[in-house]
């Protein structure tokens, strides 16, 4: 039997030990798919603080130098009309939606009521930094009441995605609608063409599963949701279809630009109640 | 030893503070500016292969965390890469800032291959066409570490 002092003094036994155990460490996660193991949720609550702490105090040290350039009273005053009217666009977008519903009056008011409750606003602490069309980090957990598979905002209501493992007490993954691994029910506004929305990892988004022979469908249409999938209400906008293909197979090729743009995404919005917007 | 241990931590440290900074500043610069690559390289060529190796494993798991994938991904091609390097360059004349650079270059190449070809492997999808901007990370690696090298040995003239 060799001591660990006499193992860890051969090298290359060594090396191998560590090349074995990231063998291990993958073989164990690859067949559990989208489930997370122990092993991430630690790493993942280890990790987030440290980005959190890294992203904060480069926003500090911004904020700092904005103040000092703006005369601190501006930028203090249009943070807080930024934040005014991050809670108004959604809180208008959810009206819009309740009265194409052709809610009732009484209805509307009391639904509205509970928007403010069922909206959490978030900060982005971080992207997936091995593709970051494919996730992002928010600084809001199940301390706030978030948990697996709630939609997910920009500041002017435009869908980004859906909250996603691992769900920690304070930070929570986001999987954009530009993941190859996410799929949203969506509809055409114009001619209320369905389809599963999935992305390309590139920054774009995909409508699979509508026919050749299909006659819906026109560049230029807008794309929004349709709540056929039970986690997107219905009418929040996705993007708009850019290029269609029939060429290849049975299916069309439908390529949709999404209307949120990565690099502007600060604040978003947890839409925490989706029951409210789909009754 | 204890000044080494220092010395590694505060590097790895510094590595994810800056990799979780230049992701906030602007997403692709991470895709350039590898800093757990550039550590890794570092250790190895500084302090040796097994240094190189462990080094390697620490910063892989650090940055698999950022990156919210697969753990051991990047562990597995930096492990490599690390031990690789510490070994290599005991063995290879590697002591002017242009032999050097190119060592880590072919390295950080291959560090870069590895983790494409397991990256690959299990989502079945090559990151090497969607994002070019990898193709120049080897160089910036070899870049930066080898004049992070050189910066090292002028304070520390034992190495």
């Amino acid at each position: 039997m060799m001591s660990p002092t006499r193992l860890f003094k051969n090298k290359f036994l060594t090396a191998g030990l560590l090349v074995f155990f990231h063998l291990l460490l993958i073989s164990y996660q690859v067949p559990l798919g989208s489930k997370t193991t122990l092993l991430e949720k630690i790493l993942f609550s280890l990790m987030a603080p440290v980005e959190k702490a890294v992203v904060n105090s480069g926003r500090a040290l911004a904020g700092a130098w904005s103040n000092l350039k703006d005369l601190s009273r501006v930028a203090e005053k249009n943070q807080k009309l930024e934040k005014e009217i991050f809670f108004l666009s959604q809180e208008n977008k959810l009206l819009q939606e309740k009265l194409r519903l052709s809610l009732k009056q009484a209805d509307l008011e009391a639904s509205l009521k509970q928007v403010a409750e069922a909206v959490v606003p978030a900060r982005v602490i971080g992207f997936d930094t091995s593709n970051f069309f494919r996730s992002l980090i928010i600084n809001r957990g199940s301390a706030d009441g978030l948990a697996k598979n709630l939609p997910v905002c920009d500041r002017a209501g435009n869908l980004i995605g859906r909250t996603a493992e691992p769900v920690g007490a304070h930070e929570t993954r986001v999987l954009l609608i530009t993941s190859e691994e996410s799929g949203v029910a969506v509809v055409t506004v114009g001619d209320r063409m369905p389809g599963i929305l999935s992305g390309d990892g590139q920054g774009r988004c995909l409508v699979k599963y509508v026919m050749s022979s299909s006659p819906a469908g026109l560049e230029g249409d807008e794309v929004i949701t349709s709540g056929f999938d039970r986690v997107f209400p219905p009418g929040l906008k996705v993007g708009r279809i850019i290029q269609i293909s029939t060429r290849e197979g049975i299916f069309k090729k439908i390529i949709v630009k999404p209307y949120f743009d990565i690099r502007e995404l600060e604040l978003v919005a947890v839409l925490k109640n989706t029951d409210l917007i789909l009754r | 030893m204890v000044r080494k241990g220092f010395v590694l931590v505060l590097g790895l440290i510094l590595a994810v503070a800056l990799y979780a900074l230049l992701g906030w500043l602007e997403p692709s610069l991470v895709l350039l500016f590898n800093t757990f690559s550039i550590l890794v390289m570092v250790t190895a060529i500084v302090y040796g292969e097994l240094d190189g190796a462990i080094m390697g494993t620490c910063a892989g798991l650090a940055q698999d965390a950022l990156s919210y994938a697969v753990f051991g991904l990047a562990g597995l091609s930096l492990t490599i890469s690390g031990f690789l390097a510490g070994w290599l360059s005991r063995k290879l004349d590697v002591h002017t800032f242009y032999k050097r650079t190119v060592f880590i270059f072919i390295l950080s190449l291959g560090q870069l291959i590895i983790w494409a070809f397991f990256y690959f492997l299990i989502f079945r999808k090559s990151l090497l066409y969607s994002q070019p901007l990898l193709y120049l990370q080897p160089l910036a690696t070899a870049l930066l570490a080898s004049v992070l090298i050189k910066l090292f040995r002028k304070v520390n003239p034992i190495f």
